[in-house]
């Protein structure tokens, strides 16, 4: 999960217009190879003494928020929804509307905000995470249900899988990375969604087929990659 | 003036805001030196490998992927990514020149609410209750959906943006797939006649908004001062005083000490918009000869002395129309354009060796790319500022 924070060992700092999130414009270190890089990086926090390997860090560390008008198209395509359908709020308002402001948006006709605030604001990572959770139950839900119309979530059964080794998991492993990522998922990364599902099935998930896709698209569709650029 | 450049040399070693960097430091690399929070990056000897772009120089396949956010909206395909990867670097220079062509296209470019007509908001400054035409609001004003179509005209296609000070014309905006922008002569929704015209500055909305109901808009003067060449007053910026000035024809008392220092730049910059009425006449938004003398005879004794020659950048101006033409052929202009872009797809301010492609950008804008803002953005993703990761 992308968090929004910083690390004194880890980042460069920037200035107060940065676009990267948090106050400092800088980024924790996370867990290179849940997020999407170099297999072999270890995690790094201000709590440990930490070597963080794999891939070198760029001097400009010039990070963008992918802000609401592009995660929306984004979403949009990835799940193959329209995009006013991602995820509704109280069944009815598209989530990206509703939390405009939240995402990077503005709004200049009625409330006078003209340009992005350029800071995270404190209910942004909470947005995006319930509108990435909402959209993927969709997109599973629909998958799993109608499965001759599968978008991504093709052969997969809606209970429990028979072997998440087969190939039905990790093609749908690679299209989530495909779809949100546009490129392939490395054996590494791929490795860690499927190794989700064991403990997808330790907690007694009822359904754990379906829990460990919604969980894998939240996964993808919430990373560091697919938030920022 | 004598202890000023002392003072300054004093200061240049010393650390004001705490951040590590010194003051002189700061103003080189243009952070500020009073934020700690704005700090000069720090970079060195290229180091490191990656296995996704390279650090230490321009990355085709970066570029690829970053235009398409930017431009598109959305990220390019598996596929056309994978496809870009297999072309020598002549084939993705035209690949990329080819996307961002095909971007600049879509409506996410050019679409009403669309990333360019997002950089004009804190120009125009919508009110939807205000508002008239489409989607009118509680009190119908004036219509702002012509200042966005003219703005997007003068920043798209083949046009020159100095028509966003120059246009003597109007544009009508068809939605659809793509969006297009047509000139038109006059629009039914526009008061002020084809010689008065100064592009933004003399449409009915600005007028409406920024002048209402004051003889001598200073309000309008600023905003266009801030919006169209990134002057700021109220931040001390842009500053000319001009001998003699301010005379203070509206008895605002505006040459007091803490007033006359920007209002020696600030009241001669405004003389050219006397007579360009907002509310006081009908129709709205109009060009009314000796506004002054009719309207705001009783305000001061001296009011009707307000020329309507004025000094912008320094140089003297018969009119708004010249005031438009001066400001717009200016490398303050130039500058202001190729900032907001910078602005939108870099970061806040350019910075530190970054500058210098800047400045090149702002140059070859007044240049070789005859102020069309496409073929600026042609150039623009090919610096390292964009495309070193």
């Amino acid at each position: 999960m992308a968090v929004i924070g910083c690390s004194a060992n880890t980042v460069t700092p920037s200035t107060p217009d940065a676009t990267a999130d948090g106050p400092d414009g800088s980024v924790v270190a996370h867990d290179d190879a849940a997020m999407g890089g170099s297999p072999d990086a270890s995690t790094g926090n201000d709590d440990a003494a930490v070597i963080v390997t794999g891939p070198a860090r760029s001097d400009k560390a010039r990070v963008h928020f992918k802000g609401q008008t592009i995660l929306a198209s984004q979403m949009a395509q990835a799940l193959g929804l329209p995009a006013a359908q991602v995820y509704q709020e109280l069944g009815r308002y598209d989530a990206f509307t509703v939390h405009r402001i939240a995402l990077g948006g503005v709004e200049p006709y009625t409330l006078g905000i003209n340009d992005p605030f350029p800071d995270t604001s404190a209910t942004g990572p909470l947005a995006i995470e319930r509108i990435a959770l909402g959209g993927c139950k969709g997109r599973v839900d629909a998958d799993l249900g109608t499965p001759a119309s599968a978008v991504i979530f093709t052969g997969i059964g809606p209970d429990t899988l028979a072997d998440i080794n087969a190939a039905e998991p990790r093609q749908a492993i690679d299209k989530l990375y495909a779809r949100f990522l546009s490129r392939r998922a490395s054996d590494a990364e791929a490795r860690v969604l499927l190794d989700l599902y064991a403990d997808v099935t330790a907690a007694n998930e009822p359904r754990p087929a379906r829990a460990w896709a919604i969980l894998s698209c939240f996964a993808v569709a919430t990373s560091l990659e697919a938030l920022f650029y | 003036m004598t202890g000023f450049v002392p003072a300054l040399r004093a200061a240049e070693a010393l650390d004001a805001d705490m951040d590590g960097a010194t003051n002189l430091e700061e103003i080189t690399a243009s952070t500020l030196p009073a934020d700690a929070r704005s700090v000069p990056r720090i970079t060195g000897p290229c180091q490191g490998s990656n296995a996704y772009y390279s650090l230490c120089q321009y990355d085709r396949s970066y570029v690829f992927h970053k235009l398409h956010l930017d431009f598109c909206g959305r990220a390019a395909s598996l596929e056309d990514r994978e496809a870009f990867a297999g072309l020598d670097e002549s084939g993705q220079d035209r690949a990329i020149d080819a996307a961002l062509t095909g971007c600049l296209r879509t409506n996410n470019w050019i679409g009403k609410d669309g990333v360019v007509w997002r950089m004009a908001h804190r120009k125009v400054k919508p009110l939807q209750a205000i508002k008239s035409g489409d989607n009118r609001g509680v009190i119908p004003l004036a219509d702002y959906d012509d200042d966005y179509n003219l703005f997007m005209f003068a920043n798209t296609g083949d046009r020159d943006v100095r028509d966003l000070l120059k246009a003597d014309y109007f544009v009508r905006r068809t939605d659809g797939t793509p969006t297009t922008y047509a000139r038109v002569a006059s629009l039914g929704s526009q008061s002020i006649p084809q010689m008065r015209r100064v592009g933004m500055l003399t449409t009915k909305w600005f007028l409406v908004y920024n002048v209402m109901f004051t003889a001598l808009p200073r309000t309008a003067a600023a905003q266009a001062y801030r919006a169209y060449l990134n002057l700021d007053i109220a931040k001390l910026e842009g500053l000319q005083r001009v001998s003699g000035e301010p005379v203070d024809y509206d008895a605002r008392g505006v040459q007091a000490d803490a007033c006359k220092e920007c209002h020696a730049t600030l009241d001669p910059l405004t003389y050219p918009f006397r007579n360009y009425d907002g509310l006081d006449n009908q129709p709205f938004g109009s060009y009314v000869d000796r506004r002054i003398e009719r309207t705001f005879s009783d305000i001061a004794p001296g009011i009707g002395g307000i020329p309507e020659t004025g000094v912008v950048l320094g140089q003297p101006v018969a009119n708004l129309v010249e005031w438009g033409r001066v400001a717009a052929d200016s490398d303050e202009f130039a500058k202001a354009v190729v900032e907001d872009y910078w602005n939108l797809l870099i970061e806040k301010r350019p910075q530190g060796e970054e500058r210098d492609e800047y400045v090149t950008l702002w140059q070859a804008l007044k240049t070789t790319h005859a102020y069309h803002v496409e073929d600026m953005l042609h150039a623009l993703v090919r610096t390292e500022a964009y495309g070193v990761p």
